[in-house]
């Protein structure tokens, strides 16, 4: 693709140029403030657009917004030409583009870069346009790079974007992390609680036990307040009873005694009277009568004495049987408490029984509830299925991320040789065969090979980076855009040249087939041009 | 004679847990259970038989009380159980010491035993779950011996760690009917003999379509075999292949309505399939949607990988699906494929 036709309406400083470079080299020469990175910037925003007022910040726009903020080029492409206009004054930098005859074609970004061979903006600003401030490949670079090998390599309607494809692949797999997480964390905060209400049980379970060990010797131990069921009794009456009957059978006793003695006495006044009246054999009226009257005595003596005799035993036969009645009694009790005894025994030990069965019933439920919640536990600490999901999805994240990004690298590596051949190529005769081989490393990183060491571009001078990477930009551009290259732009990018390696890059670029735009403040390059009669086209910048 | 024969109550299961319906969930066994047992009543059945897990874990002592409970209500009914895997007859369980009630036959033996009601010319052999795990087919080589008698089986099981029986070993086993309960899809394996009774409610989301019991009028040797749901839960697959266009707020609204028309009994469990794009839409937002027990979201770009390995030979689309392809094809591998053709296929 080379450019016919420059012509700016007004960018920037830039008012109404009309340019009409060479098909090969063309060196556009101006001092500072002239214009020159404004006119690269036109030529690049041409062809790419320059992203709208938002990314330019209207740095370009003229200040009178009277003017048409726009511009045209013309060019060939595949042996065709072409116009295409842009309006940068809009969001979206609005294109015409017509062929040689004048016919508006359909025109959008997509279609004006595959007339570009394909070449994206972030490409061309990688490989051949090229300015002294930023001749280093940015990062990204790197990932373009991978996705041209990827793709180019073996020629496909459809595009692979290896890095985004590893973005995306790397955000499916937070999301999925995410989701993982969350659902780890709900089942971790299940299973605390499972834990506390295990623990809980547990405890539970250890007092039962503890109850059942100690528990029932202490019932045992504990006092009954049993109230013996006493015959009821009245001891004071009881008592009083006694003293009564051994004072009545005192009583009874002196009677008895008292009737004897009169019985006693009587029976000698008879014995003695009787005995008198026969000794005297006087029986008068008066013995008689006095006879009749003792012996009267006698009977009533004998009878008090049977009676208080008989009123004695009667009382002491009662006693006696009180007395037995007593013992009886006693001997009931006792019989009576040996019973409760037993019957004591027997319900402490059916207390013992019911309660001992009690707390085994309630430990076999605790033991059975700790059974289904240790249960439950392991339920819980078997992931569920939407976790075991997230987990694997993440794991596959992780692989697809993986191997592609292996894959890629093979296929890089496999296409590697062209680009570091094409690099090594420019590099020896930028540098005049000092150096021979340059290349790529596994990152897309660059190392140029001095015998058998291996060099960074930061271990070098400044100069030989700068040949370093222009060495790259040129051999990457060249196989991004095959045998219709895009035209290099090169803004002040020899600053840093001596004039022996300034001459053998002019002699180079002087037979390069594409076209070239080289920006210079200074002379020498036109000088040195001149000198050695390379053809070139010259377009001067002026205040 | 006609009985009852039910399977896998597992009373006491908390299922959907976290969900809005939890608690509701959770009287559904015994909802279920009590139906039977009224049903029981209602028809007059003679036998009620239950293969296993009656309880989700082991069974507590109020729990085994409200049971008897309920048996007896229907004291005309013998009741005959066996436990099964879940509410197994551990060192601690209760079911050693339990007293049932006097039309209640527990067979608690480990080995298999048989239990002879006269009054109802029917032999049942079975045996109870003491470990949570037999990994051994027990019932190999056992008949039922025919002497007068209808010879009913009651067995728990039918996977690898819970006695591996297979349905055909009781085709000709000399048993009348096999009364089996394990596997939680209700099933009758063999026409009239040979019957999977299913959990009476379903446990889980796995748990899918109807659940109940069989009522079985037995002639003579014959059995006629009825299914009847109850119907306080049911999940339900719901299957959806989004397309082109579809946005997670329509997809929640097309689900709510969907949901809004079924039965409120009815729970879903929403898969995704087809082209979901990248995280645009996961169907995340009908987990909170009201009866959605789980959203499964299988939304992968369905690419004909043999025509993309014909179109990218070489290239990278290409060997990576080789690649893939070439690994163990364990889950992780198939997803991984189908991630990175997708992100490699991106636009």
């Amino acid at each position: 693709m080379k450019i016919t036709e420059i012509r700016i309406k007004n960018f920037g400083k830039l008012h109404n140029i009309n340019i009409r470079p060479l098909p090969g080299l063309n060196v556009i020469y101006g001092e500072n403030e002239t214009g020159k990175s404004t006119m690269q910037r036109f030529i690049a925003g041409m062809l790419f657009g320059a992203g709208g007022q938002k990314e330019s910040g209207g740095q370009y726009a003229p200040w009178d917004g009277s003017e048409p903020y726009a511009g045209e080029i013309g060019f060939m492409s595949g042996g065709k030409e072409f116009s295409l206009e842009r309006d940068f004054s809009g969001e979206g930098d609005a294109l015409r583009l017509r062929d040689g005859s004048g016919k508006e074609l359909p025109a959008s970004q997509e279609e004006v870069e595959k007339l570009f061979g394909g070449m994206t903006k972030e490409t061309y600003e990688n490989t051949y346009c090229i300015s002294q401030a930023a001749v280093e490949t940015k990062k990204e670079f790197a990932g373009v790079l991978k996705n041209y090998f990827v793709n180019a390599a073996y020629g496909g309607e459809k595009k692979v974007d290896v890095s985004g494809a590893q973005e995306r692949l790397r955000e499916g797999r937070e999301n999925a992390q995410q989701r993982y997480k969350e659902k780890v964390a709900a089942r971790k905060e299940e299973e605390g609680r499972l834990l506390m209400k295990e623990k809980l049980l547990e405890k539970d379970a250890e007092q039962i036990r503890k109850q059942r060990q100690e528990g029932i010797p202490a019932l045992l131990r504990r006092k009954q307040e049993t109230v013996w069921p006493e015959r009821e009794t009245n001891q004071m009456a009881e008592y009083l009873r006694d003293i009564r009957q051994q004072n009545e059978q005192l009583e009874y006793k002196v009677k008895r005694g008292a009737f004897l003695a009169v019985t006693a006495a009587a029976f000698f006044a008879c014995c003695w009277n009787a005995a008198a009246h026969h000794l005297f054999r006087s029986p008068t009226l008066g013995w008689a009568a006095l006879e009749a009257l003792l012996l009267l005595w006698l009977a009533f003596g004998v009878a008090g004495t049977v009676i208080w005799n008989k009123e004695a035993r009667r009382l002491k036969q009662l006693r006696k049987e009180q007395a037995e009645e007593k013992e009886a009694m006693i001997r009931f009790a006792s019989i009576e408490k040996e019973r409760h005894k037993l019957r004591e025994r027997q319900d402490k030990q059916a207390r013992q029984e019911a309660l001992e069965e009690m707390l085994n019933t309630q430990l076999l439920e605790k033991q059975a509830e700790l059974t289904n919640l240790r249960e439950e536990l392991a339920e819980c600490r078997r992931p569920a299925e939407d976790e075991k999901e997230a987990a694997r999805q993440v794991k596959a994240y992780d692989l697809a991320y993986e191997e592609i990004g292996k894959l890629s690298d093979d296929i890089c590596k496999e296409a590697d040789p062209a680009l570091a051949q094409e690099m090594s190529r420019i590099f020896s005769e930028l540098t005049n065969g000092k150096y021979q081989k340059i290349g790529l490393d596994e990152k897309m990183g660059l190392v140029a090979w001095e015998g058998d060491r291996r060099l960074r571009p930061w271990q070098l001078s400044r100069g030989t980076m700068e040949q370093m990477y222009v060495s790259l930009r040129l051999g990457a551009g060249g196989i991004f855009t095959g045998e219709d290259p895009m035209p290099i732009i090169l803004d002040e990018v020899f600053a840093a040249f001596d004039e022996k390696r300034l001459e053998s890059t002019l002699r180079w670029l002087g037979k390069q087939p594409g076209q070239i735009f080289l920006f210079t403040c200074r002379k020498r390059e036109m000088e040195i041009l001149e000198r050695t009669g390379i053809p070139y086209g010259k377009i001067m910048l002026s205040r | 004679m006609k009985f009852i024969h039910i399977a896998d109550v597992h009373l006491g299961a908390k299922p959907d847990k976290g969900k809005a319906w939890e608690k509701e969930r959770e009287r559904h066994s015994w909802q279920a259970f009590v139906d039977v047992i009224d049903k029981a009543e209602e028809e007059e059945a003679q036998l009620l038989l239950i293969a296993g897990d009656l309880f989700h874990g082991q069974p507590l002592l109020w729990e085994l009380e409200a049971v008897n409970g309920q048996f007896s209500r229907i004291p005309k009914t013998q009741v005959v159980l066996i436990a099964g895997n879940r509410d197994y007859l551990g060192p601690h369980s209760l079911y050693h010491t339990f007293t049932w009630g006097e039309n209640v036959s527990f067979l608690k033996e480990e080995n298999i035993c048989m239990l002879e009601l006269a009054q109802l010319g029917v032999r049942i052999y079975g045996q109870s779950y003491w470990h949570k795990e037999i990994r051994r087919n027990i019932y190999q080589g056992v008949q039922g011996k025919d002497e007068g008698f209808f010879n009913i089986l009651l067995a728990h099981g039918g996977d690898e760690a819970h006695i591996p029986f297979r349905m055909q070993d009781f085709k000709d086993a000399g048993f009348d009917y096999a009364a089996l309960g394990h596997i939680h899809k209700p099933m009758e394996h063999i026409r009239g003999r040979v019957v999977m009774a299913g959990a009476l409610q379903p446990i889980d989301c796995g748990d899918m379509g109807e659940h109940g019991y069989f009522l079985v009028e037995a002639k003579g040797h014959d059995c006629r075999v009825q299914f009847h749901p109850l119907r306080y839960c049911e999940y339900r697959p719901l299957n959806l292949k989004l397309t082109d266009g579809i946005t997670e707020r329509k997809l929640a609204e097309y689900v709510e309505e969907r949901i809004r028309q079924a039965p409120a009994y009815q729970i879903f469990k929403i898969t995704l399939t087809g082209f979901g794009g990248f995280g645009a839409v996961d169907g995340r937002s009908l987990e909170g949607l009201g009866r959605v027990a789980q959203v499964v979201n299988r939304c992968q770009a369905e690419y004909d990988l043999e025509k993309l390995k014909m179109q990218h030979g070489q290239r990278l689309i290409g060997k990576y699906i080789r690649a893939m392809e070439t690994m163990p094809q364990d889950e992780v591998a198939k997803r991984a494929l189908h991630y990175g053709v997708e992100a490699l296929m991106a636009e």
